[in-house]
């Protein structure tokens, strides 16, 4: 069959219409267990049988495929080992092996169908409409990714949509990119892969880290980032008309570091390690802690902790952050009588071990203000939502 | 073909690696702290309590009455905040009971805006002690509510008997008879389901 453009519009303008009409009924069994892995595994085979294979530069194509392969390694390494940091979850997934029959059907068919319609369709038209017809089919897949569903009819503060779009809109936007980019230049495998193997760990691990949104957020968008400058590198060394300088300029090697010691402070910041940064909102620990600072907790146990130490614990919604001035136990469980260093009585209520967080290990001046800053924009934006049912 | 090499190897070195964590992970999972259902699972999964979670009175006939002032108890669902839903799976639950018998009820509302359905596989409640005890509303070990919560805004309600063990004198700490617990529930995906759900069915 000739390339033609008409056919892939024809195709793509389906892909669209079925992803609209996924959103728009409840999702249900019929939908999750037959129609969706059919309608995608049945236009990849119609796709694979009518259109002509596309002839592609072998080297550069086995090397995007070694890319992938280290690419998705470290995720599975990285995301394992931050396990033991913010601790592990039993899988939600059903690991039983029938289980997973059943998720590489319902889950595994079309994501990897999806991908090979993406190269299908690619290559299905000239190289001047290419990359035109690769961002469609990349905006098409973004839109079809979102819950459309959680957002009509519900009220979400700020937060829940920053959550939303760092978890979901922004790792799709990466992926879509670095798979629109391997289909022009490579085939449908890198994308395969990719999208495979790293769903495959989730639904084979009986264990899975308790991930804060940010940690997944943060790795599922750098990774297939920085898979994207590589590949992009290795095609401008195989392209014989590029400048060399170009090619060097491309080298993500340089900003490799960089991103590593970002994504490491931002995770940091989060309190994703044994010791966090918090920041300190009000004066009642002064002259010790000053609004405006930032203190330094480190996560511990109630026996690590004792008369004098400056400890933050839960409340309602908050946490506070004042000094030990009784340690007692009841009955196995320790409390403690707190009082702020500025206060002239101890707090109302007696800490229990379990709203313990941590104590704090050291202080930085001033650098707590952007935080503060940050969080009364917040404030006053849900404050508005609750005077206005917004 | 150097640079070719270099990335065999590293695909190589990079495969034991993960083969080693794997066997680690194995060889030492009673170290590892394995508790509760994974937060950190894909953007599929998304089941949790709701504002719906609150405490109530116990009515002369067992059933549930009306809910309670803030002096009496308070639920906390951790993340949530002013508007929208909560996303947590533990809720923090502070009551203040005043005598021994005491009791009021908690009913938890399980929301699961996900894209599979999940059913429920258990509850645990942690920090309660010195005469809080927390059981079923018939007063027996509390029971797991087997329906899927089905995806896509499917809930799932459970309740719960709070009450100061009438063989204990004394509750909470010296200065009020208030205690606090958490609530923790785990689920699991379901894959028996395959026809449009059934929906809320409370647990007695």
């Amino acid at each position: 069959m000739q390339k033609s453009k008409l056919a892939t519009i024809f195709l793509v303008i389906i892909i669209l219409i079925y992803g609209f009409l996924s959103k728009i009924h409840d999702i249900n069994g019929l939908y999750l267990y037959v129609i969706n892995p059919l309608f995608w595994g049945a236009l990849s085979i119609i796709l694979a049988i009518s259109m002509r294979k596309s002839f592609e530069n072998k080297k550069l194509k086995r090397n995007i495929i070694q890319y992938t392969t280290v690419a998705v390694l470290v995720y599975i390494i990285v995301y394992m080992v931050s396990g033991l940091f913010v601790t592990f979850g039993r899988n939600p997934y059903n690991t039983s092996f029938i289980g997973l029959i059943k998720n590489i059907w319902i889950l595994g068919i079309p994501i990897c169908a999806k991908e090979f319609i993406r190269y299908k369709l690619i290559n299905n038209v000239y190289k001047k409409d290419e990359v035109k017809i690769a961002v469609i089919i990349a905006i098409i897949y973004i839109l079809i990714d979102i819950e459309y569903g959680k957002f009509i009819g519900h009220t979400y503060a700020t937060l829940s949509i920053i959550k939303y779009v760092s978890q979901v809109i922004i790792p799709s936007i990466a992926k879509n990119i670095l798979f629109s980019y391997t289909a022009i230049y490579s085939d449908a495998m890198p994308a395969m892969i990719y999208q495979f193997i790293t769903n495959l760990y989730y639904w084979i691990s009986p264990i899975l880290p308790n991930s804060p949104w940010a940690m997944t957020a943060i790795l599922d968008t750098v990774i297939p980032t920085i898979l994207f400058l590589y590949i992009r590198y290795e095609k401008n060394i195989l392209t014989p008309k590029k400048d060399r300088q170009e090619i060097i300029n491309t080298n993500p090697g340089n900003i490799i570091p960089l991103i590593i010691i970002i994504i490491l402070a931002i995770w940091f910041a989060l309190g994703l390690f044994p010791i966090k940064p918090i920041s300190i909102a009000t004066g009642s620990m002064e002259d010790e802690l000053f609004t405006g600072d930032i203190a330094i907790i480190k996560k511990c146990k109630a026996n690590d902790v004792n008369v004098g130490d400056i400890i933050e614990y839960k409340m309602d919604g908050y946490t506070v952050v004042h000094r030990i001035v009784e340690k007692k136990q009841k009955n196995g469980d320790f409390f403690f009588v707190t009082k702020g260093d500025k206060n002239n009585a101890p707090d109302k209520d007696e800490v229990n071990e379990n709203q313990l967080i941590g104590k704090v290990i050291f202080k930085i001046k001033y650098l707590g203000y952007p935080a503060l800053w940050f969080n009364k924009l917040k404030t006053e934006e849900e404050m508005i939502k609750v005077e206005t049912g917004q | 073909m150097k640079k070719s090499n270099k990335k065999s190897r590293a695909i190589i070195v990079l495969a034991i690696l993960l083969l080693a964590l794997a066997v680690g992970y194995a060889a030492f999972q009673t170290q590892l702290l394995v508790s509760g259902t994974a937060t950190g699972a894909d953007v599929r999964w998304n089941v949790h309590f709701t504002n719906g979670t609150k405490l109530y009175e116990v009515a002369n006939d067992g059933s549930k009455g009306a809910e309670v002032a803030n002096t009496r108890g308070t639920v906390s669902l951790g993340t949530a905040s002013t508007t929208g839903v909560s996303h947590s799976q533990t809720a923090t639950v502070t009551v203040n009971l005043d005598y021994p018998g005491d009791e009021v009820l908690l009913e938890t509302v399980i929301e699961n805006t996900g894209t599979l359905d999940a059913k429920l596989t258990g509850f645990q409640v942690s920090g309660a002690s010195n005469g809080l005890i927390v059981t079923s509303p018939t007063n027996d070990p509390i029971t797991i509510n087997t329906d899927v919560i089905h995806k896509t805004n499917g809930t799932c309600t459970a309740q719960f008997l709070v009450k100061w063990d009438d063989t204990v004198p004394s509750f909470g700490n010296s200065t009020n008879h208030q205690q606090a617990f958490t609530i923790t529930f785990t689920y699991s995906q379901d894959t028996a389901t395959k026809t449009a759900p059934t929906l809320t069915h409370t647990d007695t």
